[in-house]
């Protein structure tokens, strides 16, 4: 009876509270909390990957980025689906997009040891451009214990 | 009638009543808003990572993450786009108002744009360039015409001079240091003058907006032939309609200067085309569809006269984008407020005392139906309150007829704190943020009498210009009462500017992870401190606070991030 008592009565219809002061939080509100930057492990670093959860975290040489406004590439059904929320240092460096060049997340961190030096210098050209395009969000680093 | 009758009835009525409200407001309610409730729930564009100790980053909705904020007005010039600057925006205001015969009126009178167009050329030649002027003080009101024509001369001249001579400088009293740079000063009246106390020599000239024979005119004016009145100043000019100018072919005007603006606290910032050409146009991208600024528009501005320095700031961007359209404007005092001022006002920008005087005003003016008013009221507020408006209550006063939007202007306080860059953060519980504010309630009243759109703007004086953040057209919400005593809802920010909030040490209750702390903000609004010393201090406090990168803390401007996107600053 909502519309009609509030007019018999003077009452008006209130809005839900959007900043959480009156205790009266909504359902939403853990979905959509930022992640805070800092450092990722494989496997944290691994469920955003646009599927599991909407953000696409990607890492390049030990550097993770904020890649969800890339989701047509990295996303799922994208040309470069593989990469999200993942290690892909030897991809871009091969210029491959097969799985073998992306390690699991409880697989050791690919320091691209057995990599050309051009392979490398590759990465290095990929890691720029991701800086320039996309925001740098912390650092990939191996979880004690299952990395090492 | 037995009792199982009675029942059967009342069952009967309270099912029809409520299958009826169901309908009302499943169907019917939901079909007739103007805006879902899903849209209002997401108002605002966020990162989906934030910094330790910083909120995520919001934008306003029109402009996503990772694309440029608003920069200006994006006029095309062969496959270049270019940003423009003032004299884009006054040419394009002279060749509409050939068409639109628009005009600006001050306090009542009346002025075409030709008129004003003629004054500002007349007085170019007649102080700029004989006086070869660097910087004018203008210690004057841009609600009086002399204002108004001198800071359109001063803005035309320091973008045609190569050096950027002619500068206009705001000034909030009558220096009593000299400034080297201004050569002459512009003031209201001979009780100015007075003030002046032997400065007079400090300038080349000085121009007195005040040709009544008011017994403070000194009796004697022979030995200072430095002293014109406004009247000499502008004798002789001739309307003209016609402005010549040829746009440049890149952006290097852009960071030419439009104006600087000193405090009584003697902090000065400057501020540059920039600034005013993206002011511009995200006023104008904050109508929506089928609600756009057009030549049928005419705002009026209600400058508070205690606070001269602040309008002349605030009023150009609004101003300029309604000429722009081909609308009128008119500039109003707050002191000499009559219903008749705002006939034919379809946009009024005031703040909330003006609001206060004129709700006041009205209800003198309205004769009142008794339990109807009350009803339609009733009603009226309730549709308000569930997203749909309605002109049902609005006061049948012929001078508000044609109103369809109000801009409430609410002001950042603590203005001296935010200027001094300092790093010692008060406690939020020590300072009252916003000088006067309305509950959400009392918003939709106002909605309701007026019935029109009600838009709040939260503004930084001396800083940033236009508004930080706007409420949008369509929002009527009610909040709890909670809500309403602890923070005012000022809407989304701008799409010129990003914010964030951070941690400050001494507010230690406020918690970063429930979107709350200190107001920082980025953009192409903000202006910039003209001394060294004030430029080192904003500095160091953007790196120590907000990481460097262009932020500007507003210390003591504490606030939260609603789940809908939206900018609450604590009362």
């Amino acid at each position: 009876m909502s519309f009609f008592s509030n007019v018999l009565f003077g009452g008006v219809k209130e809005s839900d509270d959007p900043t959480g002061l009156s205790g009266n939080t909504q359902n939403t509100e853990s979905q959509n909390e930022p992640i805070v930057e800092g450092v990722f492990y494989p496997r944290t670093l691994y469920k955003f990957n646009g599927h599991d959860d909407e953000k696409i975290f990607i890492a390049v040489l030990g550097k993770v980025y904020d890649c969800t406004a890339g989701r047509s590439f990295y996303g799922p059904s994208g040309p470069y689906s593989n990469f999200a929320g993942r290690d892909a240092s030897r991809g871009l460096g091969l210029n491959s997009f097969d799985m073998e060049c992306v390690r699991a997340w409880d697989q050791p961190i690919d320091d691209l040891s057995d990599l050309p030096s051009q392979a490398v210098d590759a990465a290095r050209e990929w890691q720029d451009y991701f800086a320039k395009k996309y925001p740098c969000i912390g650092t990939l680093e191996p979880e004690p214990g299952v990395n090492y | 009638m037995s009792f199982k009758s009675i029942f059967e009835i009342l069952v009967t009525a309270f099912l029809l009543i409520w299958g009826f409200n169901f309908l009302l407001t499943k169907f019917i309610i939901d079909n007739k808003r103007d805006l879902s409730d899903v849209a209002l729930n997401e108002q605002a564009n966020i990162t989906s990572v934030r910094k330790n100790n910083e909120t995520a980053l919001y934008r306003n909705f029109l402009v996503p993450i990772g694309f440029p904020l608003t920069t200006g007005l994006g006029l095309s010039l062969g496959y270049k786009i270019r940003n423009g600057n003032f004299m884009d925006v006054w040419k394009a205001i002279m060749d509409v108002t050939l068409e639109k015969k628009n005009f600006v009126k001050f306090n009542g009178e009346k002025y075409t744009l030709p008129q004003l167009n003629g004054m500002a050329n007349h007085i170019i030649k007649t102080v700029y360039e004989k006086y070869d002027v660097k910087q004018i003080g203008v210690n004057i009101s841009t609600s009086s015409h002399q204002g108004f024509v001198i800071s359109i001369a001063s803005m035309i001249h320091s973008v045609r001079h190569p050096k950027g001579n002619g500068l206009l400088h705001y000034l909030t009293t009558v220096p009593r240091q000299r400034m080297e740079d201004i050569d002459v000063l512009v003031i209201d009246s001979w009780q100015s003058f007075r003030m002046l106390n032997n400065s007079e020599n400090w300038y080349k000239l000085i121009i007195v907006c005040d040709d009544t024979t008011s017994v403070l005119r000194p009796d004697n004016l022979d030995h200072l032939d430095n002293v014109k009145t406004w009247n000499e100043i502008i004798a002789g000019y001739s309307s003209e309609s016609q402005f010549i100018y040829e746009p440049p072919t890149d952006n290097s005007d852009e960071l030419k200067l439009l104006f600087n603006i000193t405090t009584s606290t003697n902090f000065t910032t400057s501020f540059n085309q920039l600034n005013l050409v993206s002011s511009i146009s995200a006023f104008i991208k904050t109508f929506p569809l089928h609600h756009e600024l057009s030549s049928e528009d005419t705002i009026t501005q209600i400058a508070d006269p205690f606070a001269v320095t602040k309008t002349n700031l605030q009023m150009w961007t609004k101003l300029l984008a309604v000429l722009l359209h081909g609308g009128s404007a008119q500039l109003l005092t707050e002191g000499n407020l009559s219903l008749d001022d705002i006939k034919d006002t379809t946009l009024l920008m005031a703040n909330p005392s003006s609001i206060s005087i004129l709700t006041k005003t009205m209800k003198s003016a309205y004769i009142s139906e008794g339990l109807f008013d009350s009803i339609k009221q009733s009603i009226a507020t309730s549709l308000l309150s569930e997203g749909i408006m309605t002109k049902l209550a609005k006061f049948n006063i012929p001078q508000i007829s044609k109103l369809r939007a109000i801009y409430l202007i609410e002001e950042l306080s603590n203005e001296s704190q935010i200027l001094s860059f300092n790093e010692k953060i008060p406690k939020r519980s020590l300072c009252k943020q916003i000088n006067a504010k309305f509950t959400s309630t009392k918003l939709n009243y106002f909605r309701a009498i007026f019935g029109s759109r009600l838009i709040v703007e939260l503004y930084c004086p001396y800083i940033i210009m236009g508004p930080i953040s706007q409420t949008n057209f369509f929002d009527y919400r009610i909040f709890s009462k909670v809500v309403d005593n602890n923070v005012t809802c000022v809407g989304s920010m701008t799409t010129t500017l990003e914010a964030k909030m951070v941690v400050t040490e001494n507010n230690t209750d406020l918690n970063i992870e429930k979107r709350q702390g200190m107001l920082c903000v980025r953009g192409f609004t903000i202006g910039r401190p003209i001394s060294e010393e004030r430029l080192l201090l904003a500095s160091k406090l953007s790196n120590d606070f907000a990481g460097g990168e262009g932020w500007i803390p507003l210390v003591g401007v504490f606030g939260l991030w609603g789940q809908d996107g939206c900018l609450y600053i604590y009362n």
